[in-house]
């Protein structure tokens, strides 16, 4: 999956810039962002939900730019729950399939092995009313209503965010398990940070319609770009270079966890606490020193108060300056 | 306050049957002969009834439909511009028109069934409109695109999802349409020359020339136990068709 140029206005409002845009096969690709930064629109660019002003969209090599949404050999899971209400769940799965003129026998096959696929008793559930199921429930059949078709490429416009955390979880645990099992090319919009390390390969970080950096996980959060990418994607300490002597221009960037409490380190300052936060696996410190609040990630046990002035640091190799 | 209010409606609503039931013992007792409409009359009645409602909602469906996704508020004030008008006003106008197309083109609507029936179409459009508008308005963007996606082309996902998922808008407004022209006696009378014979004009007939107070109130409860019944019937198989 290939986009080349991809420009989308609406009105004198510019939705996306220009975007290029490679996918590799079977990639699970998450793209990342604020909302109003392009990203659904990306996705339904790669749907033919929406044409571009200007660019090209290819799947699997072939120009699909002026092609409709149902000839693209696409399939698409909405935010919004978009299950059709005046079908139950079998022709909600057959959907597709019916559209494809399969014989009946084949049809019901193929509806079986989805719902068996996303873990819903064929049994049980396939005569259901959509309006039945639970959220997490009606998400799984819009996975398997998606699957059935056997997609070359999947979309997920933030398919979980109306399903408790738990659940959530639950569900994109099997996404990847199935996207793993069956190949599909997967690219999976969210806002949410966490989700997106969950499933993403890789990630695009994108801004006011244009992607800023794409890389895998880590990469991003160990050489961000610039000052967005280091504070959208991770926690960070940032501080203007220059205060730290580190150059005229740019930002320092520090991860929380770099933050050692003590001295000893490389770059050594003195503060005082002003926030102990128990967070599961750390405390999360918060230290006043020279007009700026750092966050320190320290061991559970580490005898530290709102407060204490402590001296705080880190070594050179976990700064690094980005620009703005 | 409401509630007093209520209850006087619903009394002048009782006092409304209390003749037309004290007619129906007057006859149960054998007080004399009632005169009720020929089956042909009734049937012409229902026929046109029918078709005003299901014309109405097929010409209105593709104006509501194009209102809901890009009409503009003039657009949609001109379409329902008919109802600022009144019925009687409406008839005459629509026979200055008749005569024109008779002049020019040799079809005689006046006093055909036709002529009716393009009237009480005319008439009942924009109640269509309406109710067409509000269901085409509710059905959101997304199942249209998750069909559209999976391999449905614009057709395929109009005929079926969007339409399905506007069937009760469908429903309601053959009900509404439905209803009113049952009881139609304006249309028939002006446009139909009293040559298209409706349960309406009968029992206008009933009470007005042959001043049979008694029958014809008899008659306008069986024609609203028929609609009602006629009602159920149309509004059952529509719905076993969308479902």
């Amino acid at each position: 999956m290939e986009l080349k140029g991809v420009s989308v206005h609406y009105g004198s409002f510019q939705a996306l810039r220009g975007v290029d845009l490679y996918v590799e096969g079977g990639e699970g690709l998450v793209l990342l962002g604020p909302s109003g930064s392009g990203k659904s629109t990306l996705l339904r660019v790669v749907a033919g939900l929406i044409k571009p002003s200007r660019g090209r969209v290819l799947i699997g090599g072939r120009d699909v730019t002026g092609l409709p949404p149902d000839k693209r050999g696409v399939s698409m899971l909405f935010q919004d729950l978009a299950l059709f209400p005046h079908l139950n769940v079998f022709e909600n799965v057959a959907f597709g399939l019916r559209l494809r003129k399969l014989p009946e026998e084949e049809v019901r096959r193929r509806v079986e092995w989805a719902l068996e696929l996303i873990r819903l008793d064929p049994a049980t559930f396939m005569y259901r009313r959509v309006h039945e199921l639970s959220g997490g429930q009606q998400q799984r059949v819009a996975l398997a209503r998606a699957l059935v078709v056997e997609p070359e490429v999947l979309l997920l416009d933030e398919p979980f965010s109306h399903v408790d955390l738990d659940i959530k979880n639950q569900l994109l645990e099997e996404l990847k398990m199935l996207h793993n099992k069956l190949g599909f090319t997967l690219i999976y919009v969210t806002h949410d940070r966490f989700e997106a390390v969950e499933i993403g390969d890789r990630i695009a970080l994108m801004r006011e319609g244009e992607i800023v950096q794409v890389g895998r996980p880590l990469e991003l959060y160990r050489r961000p770009r610039n000052r967005f990418v280091a504070v959208f994607f991770g926690e960070a300490n940032v501080v203007p270079a220059r205060e730290l002597g580190l150059g005229e221009s740019g930002y320092a960037v520090v991860r929380p966890e770099d933050v050692v409490l003590g001295g000893g380190q490389t770059y050594t300052y003195k503060g005082q606490v002003v926030d102990v936060t128990f967070l599961w696996h750390y405390l999360k410190v918060e230290i006043q020193s020279n007009g700026h609040i750092f966050k320190a990630f320290v061991d559970l046990d580490t005898p530290v108060s709102v407060g204490d002035v402590v001296e705080f640091g880190w070594d050179a190799r976990d700064v690094y300056v980005v620009e703005e | 306050m409401i509630r007093e209010v209520a209850l006087a409606a619903f009394a002048s609503v009782l006092l409304l049957f209390y003749v037309p039931f004290l007619a129906l013992g007057y006859y149960i007792a054998g007080g004399g002969e009632l005169r009720l409409p020929s089956p042909s009359l009734v049937l012409t009645t229902f026929g046109l009834a029918a078709l005003t409602a299901a014309v109405s909602i097929a010409v209105a469906y593709p104006a509501a439909y194009y209102l809901a996704k890009r009409g503009s508020e003039l657009e949609f004030a001109l379409l329902i511009a008919p109802l600022w008008v009144g019925t009687l006003l409406k008839a005459y106008s629509l026979l200055v028109l008749f005569a024109i197309v008779e002049r020019f083109t040799g079809v005689a609507l006046w006093g055909s069934a036709l002529g009716v029936l393009v009237g009480m179409v005319y008439e009942y459009l924009p109640y269509a409109l309406l109710t067409l508008y509000a269901a085409v308005e509710k059905v959101s963007e997304t199942p249209v695109n998750a069909a559209r996606v999976l391999g449905a082309s614009r057709l395929q996902a109009f005929l079926r999802v969007e339409l399905p998922l506007t069937m009760p808008g469908v429903v309601a407004a053959f009900i509404l349409i439905f209803l009113f022209a049952m009881g139609e006696v304006i249309m028939p009378a002006v446009l139909g020359a009293w040559k298209v014979y409706t349960f309406g004009s009968y029992v206008w007939d009933l009470y007005f020339k042959a001043r049979d107070i008694f029958s014809g109130s008899v008659v306008s409860i069986l024609l609203t136990g028929l609609s009602l019944l006629a009602t159920y019937v149309v509004v059952r198989t529509i719905r076993s068709f969308s479902i």
